[in-house]
């Protein structure tokens, strides 16, 4: 049972008040109560389905574009490793 | 390397108190790579990236013992966004986004580690067409995108990094969204071809 309302339904004003919200739900900023009726909205309005499709697949390629390189971030590790342990060695000491 | 981290001795940086190894392992460690994530979108290359995050911490070393506990995430943020001004004020600022170095780095990006799903569906070609979008960006539309997007910071944190309002975050990361869709919109990347 739903215990609330329907706030975005398939009607075009639903589709632009969706919109206004669309970036806040991708990123996960929206209240649940709000995100699940997004969600609703999006499963049912193929064109802001569609919109959010979209986005959703240019945000993950941002995140691609910053996985950082393990190596890389293992060396930070050992570095900050170092730190917590007193103090890098001489042996870290570099140019 | 920076100034500070050049020469430096065994326990250089060692706090005072007993209780700050545990602190800096409780606080910092789990951040690394968050930091590594901003300081990459500050810098835009590896070398540097690696340059501020030691900075970094190497400042919140000799600052943990003043540190509150509250917000570790933003603290360390703070540091580095600090950082990263003291960096740049010595550079010169057109070696901050060498194209040269932008492409190095375009061309040994590495992807393919995410456990998000959508992560496992690579298209080279739609990866580049966004990247030059990105690129194409005003530096105050681009830094929201890479904080929220790349680094996966909230809206709070960003606008913290950013030092603007919340509001400020929604509508630039809204402005710059629409300009990359519009770019890939004309790079023939449209709704029916992500369909």
């Amino acid at each position: 049972m739903r215990l609330l309302p329907r706030l975005f339904r398939r009607l075009p004003r639903d589709c632009a008040r969706v919109g206004k919200v669309l970036q806040q739900y991708l990123d996960t900023e929206l209240d649940a109560a709000t995100a699940s009726e997004v969600l609703s909205h999006l499963e049912e309005c193929r064109d802001c389905g569609l919109e959010a499709a979209t986005y959703r697949r240019i945000k993950a390629s941002v995140a691609r574009s910053g996985v950082p390189d393990p190596d890389e971030v293992a060396n930070l590790r050992a570095f900050a490793e170092e730190l917590a342990a007193g103090g890098p060695s001489e042996s870290a000491d570099r140019d | 390397m920076p100034p500070e981290a050049v020469g430096f001795r065994k326990r250089a940086y060692m706090a005072d108190t007993p209780g700050s190894e545990a602190a800096f392992r409780q606080y910092v460690l789990p951040e690394v790579d968050v930091l590594y994530r901003v300081g990459r979108s500050l810098t835009r290359n590896h070398a540097d990236t690696e340059d501020l995050v030691q900075e970094t911490l190497i400042r919140a070393y000799r600052a943990i013992d003043r540190f509150d506990g509250r917000h570790p995430r933003a603290w360390l943020l703070t540091i580095l966004r600090n950082a990263q001004i003291n960096r740049t004020r010595r550079r010169r600022p057109e070696l901050l986004h060498d194209p040269d170095v932008e492409l190095e780095r375009l061309a040994s990006t590495s992807i393919g580690d995410q456990d998000d799903p959508e992560h496992q569906v690579v298209d080279p070609v739609f990866d580049a067409n966004v990247q030059a979008a990105l690129d194409a960006l005003p530096d105050r539309f681009r830094r929201p995108v890479e904080l929220v997007d790349l680094a996966g910071l909230s809206y709070q944190e960003a606008a913290s990094q950013l030092d603007v309002p919340v509001g400020t975050v929604m509508s630039r990361l809204h402005r710059a969204r629409k300009r990359m869709r519009e770019h890939l919109d004309r790079a023939g990347f449209g709704l029916e071809e992500l369909d």
